[in-house]
């Protein structure tokens, strides 16, 4: 399968938990400009919390649009590593930049 | 060439009910095989055991070859489940695009249809959603496809179209079908089966369907 429609169905799928997940890291980057490094630890392990909690309410909401993007080839497991990893690295690419600038 | 699809050694239970635990079913290309039962007798878990999307103790093997899910790739098995599975935010054009399938194909055999390619799939109504789901699945390129109450929704102009599509199709694929509309069922299909006490029965008629009390006829 070419990559871009690959890509294509892991955005469309990113998309229907993306505003919230860019909610918690624009709040946690708040609280890390605010605080600084020392709060760094459980500003991950929140973030990573809260990737449970979307994971938990898709698989409990919107399970039934798995079937459309394993019928074209992406498996469950394929959406959620690639949505969550694309995810954390923006939460740590963000964090990064505030560092250095404080 | 013809393929054949085939499931077999299932073991499911729920909270030690046992749901599946006598099944023997085989497809093949070229032919519809219809699969009946009662509510609760197993159906949709079974076409989502060959499908993959349910782990459990199964046998399904494609021409003879043990088929593990994760092979279950869509140029070999497609599922249109029981419940509309299209993201509601997609375009009519995306979702075709998607299948690769051309829209002014499915226009000229659904003139009726009032989408447009830019209309959402959430701005379509219960039975266009249906139709629009049916037909991606059914023309796509593959060489099974499982149908799990296929014509819910569906007025009955629309399901004698989807009848004649899936006709036409047996000739590039298998198809596996299973609805409550069963006469419907019963019209297109080449062989048919009977769930019955997590058990599939084979049937030689239509009487059988009302001796292993699933309907009278």
């Amino acid at each position: 399968m070419k990559i871009l429609k690959i890509i294509s169905l892991v955005w469309t799928f990113y998309r229907s938990f993306i505003f919230a997940s860019l909610l918690i890291t624009a709040s946690c980057i708040g609280l890390f400009w605010e605080y600084g490094l020392s709060i760094f630890a459980i500003l991950f392990w929140f973030k990573v919390a809260t990737l449970g909690v979307t994971y938990y309410f898709i698989n409990s909401y919107k399970y039934r649009e798995y079937y459309y993007f394993q019928n074209l080839g992406i498996s469950k497991t394929l959406l959620w590593a690639a949505t969550i990893s694309f995810d954390l690295f923006l939460f740590v690419l963000f964090i990064f930049q505030i560092y250095k600038l404080t | 060439m013809k393929h054949i699809l085939e499931a077999d050694g299932i073991q499911l239970e729920f909270r030690g009910r046992k749901i599946l635990s006598d099944i023997y079913l085989k497809c093949e290309t070229g032919k519809v095989t219809g699969l009946l039962g009662r509510n609760g007798e197993g159906k949709s878990c079974l076409l989502n055991i060959i499908y993959g999307s349910i782990a459990c103790e199964s046998s399904v093997r494609f021409d003879n070859i043990t088929w593990p899910s994760q092979m279950r790739r869509p140029e070999f098995l497609l599922c249109l489940p029981q419940f509309n599975f299209i993201p509601k935010i997609l375009s009519l054009k995306r979702v075709f695009q998607d299948f690769e399938l051309d829209y002014s194909s499915f226009q000229a055999r659904f003139p009726e249809f009032r989408g447009t390619p830019k209309s959402n799939m959430g701005s379509l109504s219960g039975g266009e959603l249906r139709l629009i789901e049916l037909y991606v699945i059914v023309r796509s390129k593959t060489q099974f496809v499982l149908l799990d109450e296929p014509f819910t929704h569906l007025n009955p102009i629309q399901i004698e179209k989807a009848k004649e599509l899936i006709l036409e199709e047996k000739k590039n694929k298998g198809l596996l079908i299973t609805d409550h509309l069963y006469k419907n069922v019963t019209d297109i299909s080449d062989n048919l089966y009977v769930l019955k006490n997590g058990k599939t029965h084979l049937t030689n008629n239509l009487d059988d369907i009302e001796t292993l009390g699933y309907a009278k006829l």
